[in-house]
């Protein structure tokens, strides 16, 4: 499929390309990893629908999820992997290219 | 036309990248902490040197052995609250607790150095007052660091005051004021610094 400026709608990366799952890949393009709590009050989302876009982008390989413990406290960390990294750099790229008109 | 929808989308991704690039600083109290210990402990080796204090020379080991004890179990305690605190994998805290790491490791690098330099040839006791002086010079460099890498523009004052404290220190070398001068700087550029990092640090829990 081919939008009106010309870019191919396919090449834009799905599984970043949700407004949740985008504002997670942006935080931890910069903090890496965070801690579920972080991103949850980071993102406002609710427990339940971060966890279900965390999913999808674990599925993805675009992330890896951590369950342990900070003292006595169970504590999730969240990293951005390799393949997550150069995904969000394509998908940065392409909307570029998107924006400014092809 | 680009559909609204994506625009706001791309917007609240950057919004969101933008707080964890603002992310602040996470270890003000570990600065803290080092600052104090390192500011009594040069006031207590010059207040002996100087026979203010009328306690044996060689008592010194012992404050210098409670500093590293102190300073140690109280970097990993502080280090563990730091951690929980929300953005304290951010890439400005991570240049922070690894230049921080890297200076601990250059001065006692040198202490050890000059330890065995006055154990095994006979060295002057004097050669460790180089540690101040060089010691303000690497504080410089990892607050010029930290500056630049967290743009935290306050931090190049602390950086400049380590450099001015680094010449003082220099022409002072070798007298027993030296000490004294390094108590006084090391509240101005450790202290002090640590107390703003502190006051801007993020939530704990998260």
């Amino acid at each position: 499929m081919t939008s009106e400026i010309g870019i191919e709608i396919d090449q834009i990366d799905d599984v970043i390309h949700g407004r949740l799952r985008l504002g997670v890949m942006a935080y931890l393009s910069v903090v890496n990893p965070a801690s579920f709590a972080d991103v949850l009050k980071k993102t406002k989302a609710s427990n339940g629908n971060l966890s279900t876009h965390l999913s999808k982008l674990e599925s993805a390989g675009y992330i890896t999820q951590e369950k342990g413990f900070n003292g006595k406290r169970p504590q999730t960390l969240i990293y951005l992997t390799e393949p997550g990294q150069r995904a969000w750099i394509a998908y940065l790229d392409t909307m570029n290219s998107l924006l400014s008109g092809g | 036309m680009v559909n609204q929808n994506v625009i706001d989308d791309l917007k609240y991704a950057r919004d969101l990248a933008q707080e964890g690039v603002n992310t602040p600083l996470v270890g003000g109290r570990i600065g803290l902490m080092w600052g104090i210990l390192l500011a009594i402990v040069f006031f207590a080796q010059w207040a002996v040197l100087s026979k203010v204090l009328t306690i044996p020379v060689s008592n010194l080991i012992y404050f210098w052995i409670a500093f590293a004890v102190i300073g140690g179990a109280g970097t990993a305690l502080l280090g563990r609250k730091a951690a929980e605190m929300e953005g304290a994998h951010s890439v400005g805290n991570k240049v922070d607790g690894t230049v921080w790491g890297m200076f601990s490791l250059m001065m006692g690098t040198l202490f050890l150095g000059v330890l065995l330099n006055v154990a095994l040839n006979s060295g002057s006791p004097t050669l460790f007052s180089v540690m101040l002086p060089v010691g303000f010079a690497g504080q410089a460099l990892a607050y010029g660091l930290v500056a630049r890498i967290s743009k935290i523009r306050w931090m190049n004052l602390a950086m400049l005051a380590n450099c001015l404290c680094s010449i003082i220190c220099f022409v002072f070398y070798g007298s027993v004021t030296v000490y004294l001068i390094g108590s006084i700087g090391v509240i101005l550029t450790v202290v002090i610094p640590s107390l703003i990092i502190i006051k801007q640090e993020p939530n704990h829990d998260v």
